[in-house]
């Protein structure tokens, strides 16, 4: 093919390359392929799973970039960030075993390996701090609490701009704003001669100001950001004046055309109206466009044509994550005998998926995964290596009748964490008592294998997040003993009302979710929960250090990002009492304290209640459900007024009923 | 200063006279020398990276008499760990609130209602910065109205009709946390019937702007079959992985 053009542009006497002569109405296509949010799935692999998982993953966004380049004479690959976070690999290469600096992240080498021309940067860059970012991308920050080596480190073999954030300590940007990359592109003349000519196509990069609340802890006093707007309006009239013949836009934001600012998060629809715009590649919002049937309201708003994949009438593309898509924006070009334009009735935007219409998927590039073969069996390796050991079994097969083997660590890894937290940095609060609270969120609803159930012996990373099913931040709040008190009876919700002079059957479990059955787990505190009483009254004898508490006490309760913003709608509980709100996950968290405690032991980390039913004699049986068979664990737990009803409670469920005794 | 004067006819005329000539220099400064608000803005941004030359161009606009300028100057000096600075800040905001400017009212609301460096939680006096601030289109400032009457307060206690009421204005405008405040007190029933298919309406709003918890509360409503959705692998995988993905990103409060 190659050598076939060259000698037709030979032929027809315009010659090849930048020096060559275009003579008017030349014509050529570029097809823009964009990848975003591909967050380091390079292979189609769940690591908290252990298992393949076809739905995503770059090795298969590859086999759609192969397709594209063999369709479309001329195509320009770049990509729009968030691209070196988000899953066990990034954690492995950046925070477990940190990259040397003549390395390259998995994620880049086989971008490179892809001759990625261009990227952006996006929010999820920021995450692992400065430094970090500096490495990686081989760039030269300038900016307070960076180092530099002498030769910049590995990273991407392409440009990558970003035009909106800025160096406090220089007040320069901290990576270069805009690339004026010049691509030899096949056209067509005229008079059907095929040319290989230069074009001129300027990159410009964004990403939301948002970030700077978003890694506060990374970029406060480091750097400092600009609005989308005013920087394109000062940039790109630049990037023309420097011989760019188009324009690209790579925002890592979304639509929004809520009234303008400087800080707003999804910037893009607002960023298309400056002028001189012939691409949008946009990102962030994990979502898919042009697509007729979307129902997001950012794209459906006025401006935004979701079928023709148009805002404000700039060609635009967003390529949902993890390598699920391929952005495709195909440019038709003219040349009119002094420069390159756009004819815009040529333009085509797709969003490619990598899953075919049959629900199956494309085949993975097969160059891939021997790439980064040595990261992916590390990362493996270290999601399965122990972390501690335990000498009991920790589960939640009676958690609601107080059983604590799988709360009390996830409890003390929270109050660690916290105390930690504010004595180094909380200083007004360092005198306050810190508590914690979780509850138990694998509790039987889907049946006798929804149960956390992590066996003595080994614990391993992934065992972590049988203790902690859902992805949840951890949260100090300061309240008051009163606050306590309206949050434990707002816990006891998850019980029915029980008539002691019933003689029939009652069940003690209400419909009240079990992740909102919040307890505490110390010596510390203790309480009782009279199920005989009605909502709201239920509470007992609640007492600190062996004292009646204080209802206009203070106390610090570690807790959850979910809880801490009123989640539940627990009374008084809301974002007005974080004093922390913190950047790490509880799962994390939980990680990181049995590492330190290393050995745990059901004296010190799974036995201390803090609650129990108030003693009642019931003329009826008072009854609940869990897995068959594992009445040991209660009694063993020292459980001992629960029996056994039955193998199976006669459903389909893998569940079986048992009773427990109040008056015990 | 003016016990030197004789007579409170003399002290009248003399404050007078300055009152005009402050309000004369007010407007003189407005036409002539106050800088535009972007490029307060801007100052702001730069004084957030403790640029010395930004700060002391919001401290002279604001001295001069640029309502914006106070109201930027109050904001960077109350997101300071310095009682002292904060409490100025407190003043300039005041002072921008006063002047009519909606975001100060906002700004100082929340101040209030939080609490601070060398300022107490007084949710209370917060409400009345936090109306000002919806009267003059800072939407947002209902979601704060809207905490304030879900907590039971000495002096007021929790009103969830009220709370409803505020939260629906914030949510309606597209706050997310208020859009998720609102979907659970419709999903327990707190001051209203339960209403699970409004809650999640509410939830898929928030969610859509990445709102972290509405993305669990969905993810649970998943797994334990609520809000009219049911038990469904894919779906729970998809919003485990929006959830946590959500967490690094929420959206800015108002």
């Amino acid at each position: 093919m190659v050598p076939i053009i060259i000698t037709a542009a030979v032929i027809a006497g315009c010659g090849t390359g930048s020096s060559g002569f275009v003579p008017t109405n030349t014509k050529a296509t570029l097809a823009l392929l964009e990848t975003t949010d591909l967050h380091t799935n390079v292979m189609s692999y769940d690591y908290f799973k252990l298992a393949e998982d076809k739905s995503f993953g770059f090795e298969r966004v590859a086999s759609l970039i192969n397709a594209a380049r063999s369709e479309f004479p001329n195509t320009m690959l770049l990509d729009n960030g968030d691209t070196i976070q988000g899953t066990a690999l990034s954690d492995y290469q950046s925070l477990i075993s940190p990259l040397p600096c003549n390395q390259t992240l998995a994620m880049y080498k086989v971008m490179n390996l892809m001759k990625f021309e261009g990227g952006g940067i996006g929010n999820h860059e920021f995450n692992y701090g400065l430094p970090f970012l500096n490495q990686v991308t081989g760039s030269k920050f300038d900016v307070d609490g960076v180092t530099n080596a002498a030769a910049p480190c590995s990273g991407p073999s392409f440009p990558q701009a970003l035009a909106n954030v800025y160096s406090a300590k220089t007040k320069a940007p901290l990576f270069s704003p805009y690339h004026i990359i010049t691509k030899n592109v096949t056209a067509t003349t005229p008079d059907g001669n095929m040319i290989t000519t230069p074009i001129k196509v300027g990159i410009i990069g964004f990403t939301p100001p948002t970030i700077m609340s978003w890694d506060k802890r990374w970029l406060d006093g480091k750097v400092y950001t600009q609005g989308l707007v005013e920087t394109a309006t000062k940039f790109i009239p630049e990037m023309r004046s420097k011989g760019a013949d188009l324009v690209v836009v790579i925002s890592h934001g979304g639509l929004d055309n809520s009234t303008y600012d400087p800080t707003m998060e999804n910037g893009s629809w607002h960023l298309s109206k400056v002028p001189g715009i012939d691409a949008m590649l946009i990102g962030h919002s994990h979502q898919t466009f042009p697509d007729a049937a979307s129902t997001s309201a950012q794209f459906n708003l006025p401006g935004v044509d979701k079928v023709k994949g148009t805002v404000n009438g700039v060609p635009t593309v967003m390529a949902n994550y993890w390598g699920k898509h391929l952005g495709l924006i195909k440019l038709d070009l003219v040349y009119d005998g002094a420069k390159w334009a756009v004819n815009s009735a040529g333009t085509k935007v797709e969003a490619r998926s990598a899953q075919n219409a049959d629900k199956t998927y494309v085949a993975v590039d097969p160059t891939i995964a021997p790439a980064v073969a040595a990261e992916h069996a590390a990362t493996i390796q270290y999601v399965r290596t122990p972390i501690g050991t335990t000498n009991f079994s920790m589960s939640s097969y009676f958690a609601d009748v107080g059983e604590i083997s799988a709360i009390e660590i996830v409890n003390q890894a929270q109050a660690d964490y916290v105390s930690t937290y504010v004595a180094a940095n909380l200083p007004q609060y360092k005198s306050l008592p810190v508590l914690s609270i979780s509850a138990p969120f694998k509790s039987g609803f889907a049946g006798g294998n929804d149960y956390t159930d992590v066996a003595s012996g080994n614990v391993a990373i992934n065992n972590a997040a049988d203790l902690y099913l859902y992805p949840n931040t951890v949260y100090a709040l300061r309240v008051q003993g009163s606050d306590i008190k309206n949050w434990l009876e707002t816990a006891a919700k998850r019980f029915n009302q029980i008539d002691p002079n019933l003689t029939t059957d009652q069940a003690l479990i209400s419909t009240f979710p079990g992740y909102n059955f919040d307890m505490f787990t110390t010596p510390d505190l203790k309480y009782e929960i009279d199920v005989t009483q009605p909502l709201n009254s239920r509470i007992k004898n609640l007492a600190y250090k062996g004292v009646a508490i204080d209802p206009a006490a203070y106390f610090i309760v570690a807790t959850n990002n979910y809880r801490g913003s009123g989640g539940g709608n627990f009374p008084g509980i809301d974002s007005t009492k974080i004093i922390y709100a913190s950047p790490d996950a509880n799962r994390d968290v939980l990680i990181s304290y049995i590492k330190k405690v290393n050995t745990l032991t059901l004296a010190k980390n799974g036995s201390d209640r803090s609650w129990s039913f108030t003693k009642v004699s019931t003329k009826g049986r008072v009854t609940f459900k869990s897995a068959p068979n594992k009445l040991s664990l209660a009694t063993t737990a020292g459980l001992t007024n629960i029996s056994s009803i039955n193998n199976t409670d006669g459903g389909t469920n893998n569940l079986a009923d048992y009773a427990i005794d109040l008056s015990k | 200063m003016f016990r030197n004067f004789q007579s409170k006819k003399t002290v009248l005329l003399s404050l007078l006279a300055l009152c005009t000539l402050v309000v004369a220099g007010w407007a003189w400064h407005l036409h002539t020398r106050l800088p535009n608000v972007s490029q307060i803005e801007q100052w702001g941004v730069l004084a957030g990276v403790q640029d010395e030359e930004a700060i002391d161009s919001l401290r002279n606009a604001a001295n001069s008499g640029s309502i914006a300028a106070a109201r930027v100057l109050g904001q960077v000096l109350v997101s300071s760990a310095d009682e002292a600075l904060v409490q100025k800040g407190q003043v300039w905001l005041q002072r921008a609130a006063e002047g009519g400017d909606a975001r100060a009212s906002l700004v100082l609301g929340k101040l209030l209602l939080k609490g601070g460096p060398g300022v107490e939680v007084q949710s209370l006096a917060a409400i009345p910065w936090l109306e000002a601030a919806v009267n003059g289109g800072q939407t947002g400032a209902a979601h704060y109205l809207g905490v304030i009457y879900r907590q039971d307060l000495t002096g007021q206690p929790r009103s969830p009709e009220k709370a409803l009421h505020w939260l629906e204005i914030a949510a309606k405008a597209g706050v997310p946390d208020s859009q998720f405040l609102l979907g659970q007190m419709l999903m327990t029933g707190d001051g209203i019937e339960p209403s699970p298919a409004l809650a999640r309406f509410w939830f898929e709003a928030a969610a859509e702007k990445d709102h972290p918890e509405a993305n669990l509360q969905l993810l649970m409503a998943y797994t334990r079959n609520e809000l009219g959705l049911k038990r469904d692998a894919e779906a729970e995988s998809r919003q485990w992985k929006e959830a946590q993905h959500s967490l690094s990103h929420r959206p800015s409060p108002p």
